[in-house]
């Protein structure tokens, strides 16, 4: 076996198996016959990573192409970054261990606000310069996608291009349009030049932020966004893809290691056929496409052979809305069960119908029970749009626990749009009802304060104050009879104002990190000190992004990205009665 | 379904795949085995499992020449080709060295395992050890032979109890090529790990250790 330059930093590790690059079904390419690289990035640690489904999709799509390769990275460890630093090893890609800086094209997928620090460290540990203005052609390319290219604003400084949507034929565009100018790329002045960049800010659903000027108002928000280069858009569309032809990836890696969802990852929907109005996978998965269901058959088949896994989740925002999704597990169940696999469904709606097929999946193996109820009374949850009542939420539960469930996960928010104290109160009393009816019940119940997030209803709307939501998280914490998960507020405000932020948070995000914050998504590293330091040193005032309420006509810092579905007229009206 | 055969896999784990510990192993080799299509077993009850036997767990890092797993099938497989197939099917590091019929009923072979052989090469560590007084052969031979002499080691094991391994080892001998030999009792599929054993050998620390290669080489039953 080669020697690598991992096999000096293995044995110093704690999880070594994160770094090898030896997944089932990994794919390794020659280098040097492939005209255009690229290294998908997620920039958080690898059991997350692996989980992704849109990489898959991605690494299997470039990989299938004769003329490219692709090959990962997720963010080290800090054990290893400090290896890496102090030997001044460049962070180098799972498979081929290249550093990432030989690549062509770097693709980072942007799951949650809280790892842009990751992104910037990533860059960082590559040696690549943070900022696209201070990268010439020599440099890879800088893309990224996922769901908080929402907004992506707060990267504009140092992502080169971002993607909006479904990723499965614009990656393909891409790669094309790089190929035309790798040739010039390379040329004497070696300068990325602004004829690459109008190509790809001409490719659908493709956002190049340099080519874009956004003027500002005296009092803070955006006067103008204005096109630097004519011939590109004013407005991007994001992509949508059609399921029932797009690529789907029939030998996914299967990691030595375990991580967070370890399983056959099967999408049988994209988008929602609900319209919660808090919620912005709507808008960035939207709209509601099935995959068909002979499909899904074949990819099963095919892909369980390959993967050996015996477990699939029939993954989607709201896998019971699946048109036929009794006959679908039925089937499935008559094809695969007795071959000993299992099915799972993530999350369902708490309603009787998601119960029964819960109670039809469990006669392979127990899986747990999730729901979300979101909100503990049926006027607010009317209001946020989750058409569920009361009765049959506690009568779906009490069936749950009559088929033998005794543990139940709830998620619920604080800090909705009208929320009183009584609405905090009819949260308890819901749990307490449901647990006097049976004693030997159990919850676990994760309580997540209300992002206002772009693209939704509610984008206009104020995020409630960090003391109330820290008051109503330990109310709640206390006066539940369960076990309570409370997301850290502080981390929520974090969210709100990057999800909601303009151009002029770069700034800080480059301070904070500079600062030493990275993994911001993680208790244990998450430093909100740091964070409100590097606000102050940048003179920008986080408040001004969450705390104030929009006015309808202001320009957003994401009003020229267009997602699916318009917070309609009504939605406008709620917007303006609830401030 | 009744098991019909039960078979051994001897396997040897070589690589960077001795960084993946004994649980993802097992998950590993389960799926392997579920690609290669083998007919095996599965307990009955709420959650079925494949039923088979481990040899005792392979400390993390460690490379080893023969690791066994025994397995039930539900139909009589041929060895030969079920061999290859698995082979097919394992990931690089991971070699299967011999599949044999053992009897339908019986104790696992596992538990029977009374000795084990460790060697340990000490060739990169020399190479890149700052640590004194570690410059000869003769050195480690001295500390071999004062080791030995003591009649009572007291150790930590990982579950934090204090035990006293002399009795369990039978041998440490320095051959050549920078190799140490270690011969170790195993009680019960109890195994201790010899990582702690060699560190205490050496009067090293634990960060010391990661140049040096262990390697599993047989089990005696």
């Amino acid at each position: 076996m080669e020697k690598t330059v991992l096999d000096d930093i293995l044995p110093f590790v704690s999880k070594p198996g994160r770094y090898m690059g030896n997944e089932w079904n990994v794919v390794h390419k020659d280098w040097e016959s492939a005209q255009v690289k690229v290294v998908l990035c997620y920039p958080d640690i690898y059991e997350l990573g692996m989980s992704n489904l849109g990489l898959q999709i991605l690494y299997s799509i470039i990989n299938q192409r004769q003329d490219s390769l692709a090959e990962r990275v997720y963010a080290p460890g800090l054990d290893v970054e400090e290896i890496l630093k102090d030997r001044e090893i460049p962070l180098f890609s799972l498979e081929s261990k290249k550093p990432l800086k030989d690549f062509d094209i770097i693709g980072f997928t942007l799951q949650h606000e809280l790892s842009y620090t990751n992104v910037l460290n990533i860059l960082n540990l590559a040696n690549i310069p943070l900022r696209s203005r201070n990268r010439n052609g020599k440099f890879p390319l800088i893309i990224a996608g996922g769901p908080s290219v929402s907004n992506p604003e707060p990267l504009a400084d140092f992502i080169d291009a971002f993607v909006l949507g479904d990723g499965e034929e614009v990656i393909e565009e891409i790669i094309e349009t790089y190929k035309k100018w790798s040739s010039r790329l390379q040329s004497a002045f070696r300068n990325k030049g602004n004829g690459f960049l109008k190509a790809l800010a001409k490719i659908p659903g493709v956002y190049v932020p340099s080519l874009y000027e956004v003027n500002y108002k005296e009092d803070g928000t955006i006067q103008r966004m204005e096109r630097k280069e004519d011939g590109i858009p004013e407005r991007i569309d994001k992509r949508v893809v059609d399921l029932e032809t797009s690529h789907y990836p029939l030998a996914p890696l299967v990691p030595l290691i375990d991580i967070s969802q370890n399983r056959l990852n099967l999408e049988i929907q994209r988008g929602c056929p609900h319209s919660c109005r808090f919620c912005q996978s709507q808008a960035v998965y939207g709209p509601c496409r099935v995959r068909p269901k002979k499909r899904l058959l074949e990819i099963a088949k095919v892909s369980l052979k390959s993967t050996g896994y015996d477990e699939m989740s029939l993954t989607s925002l709201s896998s019971t809305d699946y048109p036929g999704i009794e006959e679908l597990i039925g089937e499935f169940l008559a094809c695969f069960g007795k071959n000993h696999t299992s099915i799972s469904l993530p999350s369902l709606r708490p309603d009787k119908f998601s119960l029964a097929l819960a109670i039809q999946i469990q006669k392979i193996r127990k899986t747990g029970l999730t729901f979300a109820p979101e909100t503990g009374s049926e006027r607010l949850r009317k209001l946020i749009g989750k058409k569920i009542s009361d009765e049959e939420f506690t009568s779906t539960i009490s069936q749950a626990y009559n088929a033998g469930w005794r543990l139940v996960k709830l998620y619920f928010m604080i800090g909705l749009p009208t929320e009183e104290e009584e609405d905090i109160e009819a949260i308890i009393e819901l749990v307490k009802e449901l647990k006097k009816r049976h004693k030997n019940l159990n919850f676990n119940i994760t309580i997540a304060p209300f992002v206002p997030k772009p693209h939704t209803s509610f984008q206009l709307l104020p995020m409630e104050k960090l003391t109330e939501l820290r008051r109503k998280k330990d109310y709640l914490s206390r006066r539940l009879p369960a076990q309570v998960k409370g997301h850290i507020v502080e981390s929520s405000f974090l969210e709100a104002v990057f999800s909601r932020g303009d151009r002029r948070l770069g700034m800080v995000l480059e301070k904070a990190w500079e600062m030493g914050c990275k993994f911001d998504q993680w208790k244990e590293h998450f430093r909100f000190p740091v964070w409100q330091e590097a606000f102050s040193k940048c003179s920008i005032d986080p408040d001004f992004y969450v705390y104030r309420k929009r006015d309808s006509e202001e320009i957003l810092p994401w009003s020229h990205l267009e997602f699916w579905g318009h917070p309609n007229s009504r939605d406008t009206i709620l917007n303006s009665r609830m401030a | 379904m009744n098991s019909v055969q039960r078979v051994r896999i001897e396997y040897s784990k070589k690589g960077p795949i001795r960084y993946i510990g004994h649980l993802d192993l097992m998950h590993t080799f389960f799926r392997a085995l579920k690609r290669a299509n083998l007919p095996v077993s599965y307990t009955q009850g709420f959650n079925p499992r494949i039923k088979c036997s481990f040899s005792p767990a392979l400390p993390l890092g460690f490379a080893s020449e023969a690791e066994y797993i025994e397995l039930y099938l539900d139909k009589k497989i041929d060895i030969s080709s079920s061999t290859g197939n698995l082979q097919k099917e394992l990931p690089e590091g991971l070699t299967v060295r011999d599949m044999e019929k053992l009897p339908l009923f019986g104790k696992s072979n596992n538990v029977k395992i009374k000795t084990v052989t460790y060697r340990i090469n000490l060739q990169q560590f020399f190479g890149k050890s700052t640590v004194p007084g570690q410059a000869s052969k003769e050195d480690i031979e001295v500390k071999i032979r004062n080791f030995l002499d003591k009649e009572e080691i007291l150790l930590i094991n990982k579950k934090g109890r204090r035990i006293n391994v002399r009795p369990l080892i039978l041998s440490i001998e320095m051959e050549k090529d920078w190799n140490i030999r270690l011969l170790l009792k195993v009680r019960g599929g109890f195994n201790f790990n010899p990582r702690i054993i060699i560190k205490t050998l050496l009067g090293v620390e634990e960060k010391d250790l990661a140049f040096v290669e262990f390697t599993r080489e047989k089990f005696l039953f």
